[in-house]
């Protein structure tokens, strides 16, 4: 070893450690990432929070002053509330982040992102994420009313939460705080996320058409390991997909009508893990019993 | 006035440059101890946030970057803690690109090191992460983790034994991402 503490031995041995474990050394976030953690961490700790005692009390002043204008003004006007935005329009935040009210929810826009009001009625509001990430701090719904954000990849509707939904490209990524939400993918395919969980939606034509032309060959009852064949390539190109359950629940039978003992119960396995609720999960313990009787072709 | 007195005086903005100078080392901290993108953001906020709280603790600008880090490890550990209930619903989701562009060239490389990273028994990683990547001392590290600098040294020697297993593994098993050993 140096005086450093690096083993000069390895590097002789190994010159290719070095450089592996190297190509990490200035990894940084994306540009977006590392804006967001900067001004999510100013955000945290509060600007007001960083300075004296003299300043809160300039700050109290300046905003009772803005408080008293605002008044003023609103008073003069007698118009209508403008928390409440119009359908149509965009609200776009640039090098910090912003927010507004949609009645009593709050949206909370990211640096760089978009936010359309596509509705703004009572008992109904929709808004899309037209680029960047959006957080939605949604108050307790009434019977009936709605609360739906989209994107272009996703439509997600709230029962009642905090979620943030992200959209990039060619995916949609949904994170809930808090509640429920129902999300629903272009190709219609619907999964409820509860707190904590987050999914990414990346619909793709010719990856959707891999697993319809798979169950449709398993509902010919035929070409068993073409089937398999295509399911286990959507699942490796489509990973945490919204149809990862139908999936994963097929490529199991398959396997399972072919007499793959071994290979099926490694799959019901996975499933079990991934999906402990779903209601396929009876089906396919019925579905395995067949292996313990002897392979059904 | 130094950064870190300022920091301790309250000053906004040494606060802000003080983020925005350590943003991807933390945020590249909590991704190499485990955590995704989106969880690493949060908790690179998450140890901002404490470091307001515990300036006081930290003593000497020399020592920010281990004081920082010591922060990360426990707000990491935290959300790995925490995120049991999401790992157990959701599976062990296929690791994402956390760094740069997704296109970037080094992405395959990036995935491939990461996951096993996180093969390796965590201690052991740990030190391979704060030497062979962030290029701590050996005593700087002894003393970032309690532990004595030969435990240092025999934990590094397994990490590395471990990490080309099962970076050999990895090469079998993925030819076509090109990660010959030796060949780079």
């Amino acid at each position: 070893m140096n005086e450093m503490g690096h083993d000069h031995d390895w590097e002789a041995q190994e010159p290719g450690l070095r450089e592996i474990l190297g190509s990490l050394r200035n990894a940084a976030p994306p540009p977006d990432a590392r804006e967001r953690i900067v001004q999510g961490a100013m955000r945290r700790v509060g600007r007001r929070s960083l300075f004296g005692h003299g300043f809160e009390l300039a700050l109290a002043a300046s905003a009772a002053a803005v408080a008293i204008g605002v008044g003023l003004h609103l008073w003069g006007r007698g118009g209508p509330d403008q928390t409440i935005p119009s359908g149509g329009s965009l609200h776009v935040a640039g090098d910090l982040p912003t927010s507004f009210k949609v009645y009593a929810h709050e949206v909370h826009l990211s640096p760089e992102s978009q936010v359309e009001v596509v509705a703004a009625e009572a008992g109904r509001i929709e808004l899309a994420v037209k680029a960047g990430r959006a957080t939605f701090a949604v108050e307790k719904l009434r019977e009936g009313e709605v609360f739906r954000v989209r994107t272009a990849h996703v439509l997600v509707e709230v029962v009642g939460t905090r979620f943030a939904v992200q959209s990039e490209s060619h995916c949609s990524t949904v994170t809930v705080e808090e509640g429920l939400v129902r999300v629903s993918d272009t190709a219609g395919a619907v999964v409820y996320l509860r707190p904590n969980q987050q999914r990414r939606f990346c619909p793709d034509a010719r990856n959707d058409a891999l697993l319809r032309q798979a169950l449709v060959l398993i509902s010919e009852g035929g070409a068993l390991d073409e089937a398999i064949g295509l399911l286990e390539k959507y699942l490796s190109s489509n990973p945490s997909s919204v149809l990862e359950e139908e999936a994963l629940y097929h490529l199991c039978l398959a396997h399972a009508r072919l007499g793959h003992e071994e290979k099926a119960r490694e799959l019901a396995r996975e499933f079990r893990h991934k999906f402990p609720e779903s209601a396929r999960l009876e089906r396919l313990e019925r579905g395995l019993a067949h292996l313990r009787e002897g392979p059904a072709r | 006035m130094t950064l870190l007195s300022r920091c301790k005086a309250g000053d906004a903005d040494a606060w802000e440059q003080l983020f925005r100078e350590r943003a991807d080392q933390v945020y590249r901290w909590a991704v190499l101890l485990g955590l995704g993108p989106a969880d690493a953001e949060d908790a690179a906020q998450e140890v901002f946030a404490v470091a307001v709280r515990r300036i006081e603790s930290c003593h000497s600008d020399a020592a920010l970057g281990s004081w920082l880090y010591q922060i990360t490890r426990r707000v990491v550990a935290n959300y790995r803690r925490t995120g049991w209930l999401k790992r157990a619903l959701l599976g062990k989701d296929q690791l994402e690109p956390a760094f740069g562009k997704t296109d970037h060239p080094q992405t395959p490389r990036e995935i491939a090191v990461r996951s096993v990273m996180q093969k390796l028994p965590r201690a052991q990683a740990e030190v391979m992460v704060l030497m062979e990547i962030e290029g701590f001392t050996r005593e700087e590290v002894a003393d970032i983790l309690g532990i004595p600098p030969g435990t240092v040294a025999s934990r590094l020697r397994l990490a590395k034994q471990a990490f080309r297993k099962h970076w050999e593994e990895l090469e079998r098993t993925a030819g076509e991402m090109s990660l010959s050993w030796g060949q780079r």
